[in-house]
């Protein structure tokens, strides 16, 4: 009974909080992972925040965000946001680094419709380097 | 003969021959990253089976990002004037004309006239006439429709979207070609012929201080993408392995910074044969 009632919680949770995920980017410079982040057709845009290491000797984070014609770039040495306004659909977004070296970075990403509110929102790790 | 020629011309280029500074089959020529938070270049490239079956299918995207340095694009006026192309192409009554591409750099060229048949001049006004040694230069063509849709080319030249074999120019002479496009059975009538003009002329010996190119310096990333692939790169050359097929290439600066630069790309069969190529379809500019 408690499994099923967290269960259903969790069920509810999409709509209702914002989503997170952590990875890691190994030593090689080329390394990428890469991320659908899917969204449903209220969906006006999708909110991102990239965090990661802030020491200046740590190498910079950068994720591509990129769905149809347009793509945007957000970078980080400590934690940066980006909207992109791509309606309904899916959304890819690459992740890499400017040096070698390993390092963790967390998103915060959620999928919004026109006022601000919460919409279906999935993801999924196509390449994790 | 001519197949065996591009054959060991692309095996010299792609294996660091003779003319190991020309690694690849097209350039993306000279772009500029704006400054600012997000900026992103966001490009496609099609690669294709090759029309030549002894080539095949891509197996791969080789691809090199390039930081142009601002300084080096005018030369010190103490130096020798470089030597320059000019392409024309014309049909009828309508021409377009392309001028003083600088040796190791190569431009593009269009012109809209329909099916028919074009004729390419290249000649060498503009180059210092105290040059005596022939220009050498390589050419590709590609016949579209309105979409940008290959139709039917041909051209004693080279066939259509393949580096034609190394030409050379005598200074004060000007080259001829005709390129024949025609309606496809699928993609419908020709709207227009592409050229890109490599002139592979070995640049001038140049003050260290004027290379054209900076090292890397991680000013610039560039990420290329197909399918569920992705690769990362700050100026090394990479491949990325995924077939026939879109690739994406998107541009963009770890420090939010405006740079110049270039990119070097080619579709490569599993044997590094190069096969088919689009030409660089810009989606974004920033």
């Amino acid at each position: 009974m408690k499994k099923f009632l967290f269960l259903a919680l969790l069920s509810l949770s999409s709509k209702s909080f914002a989503h997170e995920f952590s990875s890691q980017l190994g030593n090689d410079i080329s390394s990428t992972d890469y991320i659908y982040i899917s969204c449903d057709n209220l969906t006006d845009k999708v909110h991102i925040e990239i965090s990661g290491n802030k020491s200046a000797s740590s190498p910079i984070i950068s994720a591509q965000i990129f769905k149809d014609f347009q793509a945007k770039n957000i970078t980080t040495q400590g934690t940066s946001s980006v909207d992109f306004q791509g309606g309904g659909g899916v959304y890819n977004m690459t992740v890499n680094k400017n040096k070698i070296g390993v390092v963790n970075y967390a998103l915060v990403y959620h999928c919004e419709d026109s006022n601000g509110e919460h919409t279906e929102t999935d993801l999924n790790q196509l390449q994790d380097q | 003969m001519r197949k065996i020629t591009q054959k060991l011309i692309w095996s010299l280029l792609v294996f660091g021959g003779s003319l190991p500074q020309i690694v690849f089959g097209l350039d993306s020529d000279t772009q500029t990253l704006t400054a600012g938070t997000g900026a992103v270049d966001f490009f496609e490239i099609t690669c294709s089976k090759s029309s030549d079956k002894s080539v095949g299918d891509t197996d791969h995207l080789n691809f090199k990002l390039i930081e142009n340095n601002a300084s080096s694009q005018t030369p010190p006026p103490d130096q020798t004037p470089p030597q320059l192309l000019n392409a024309t192409l014309t049909r009828l009554k309508l021409s377009s004309k392309i001028t003083n591409i600088t040796a190791g750099t190569n431009n593009n060229l269009s012109l809209k006239g329909g099916n028919g048949a074009y004729t390419l001049s290249v000649d060498t006004v503009g180059t210092n006439s105290t040059i005596k040694t022939a220009q050498k230069y390589a050419i590709q063509y590609q016949c579209v429709n309105a979409a940008g849709n290959a139709t039917n080319g041909a051209s004693t030249l080279t066939k259509q979207n393949i580096l034609s074999a190394a030409k050379t120019l005598a200074n004060g002479k000007t080259a001829k070609y005709v390129i024949n496009c025609s309606k496809n059975s699928t993609s419908g009538n020709t709207d227009s012929v592409k050229v890109t003009l490599f002139n592979n002329t070995a640049p001038l010996a140049v003050l260290p201080s004027s290379n054209t190119e900076n090292a890397v310096t991680g000013t610039l990333s560039a990420q290329v993408v197909s399918g569920i692939k992705a690769k990362n790169t700050i100026g090394a050359n990479i491949d990325l392995q995924n077939g026939n097929g879109m690739y994406n290439v998107m541009v963009s600066s770890p420090t939010n910074a405006a740079k110049s630069y270039h990119f070097e790309y080619t579709c490569l069969n599993s044997a590094n044969a190069p096969t088919q190529t689009s030409l660089l379809k810009k989606l974004q500019d920033n």
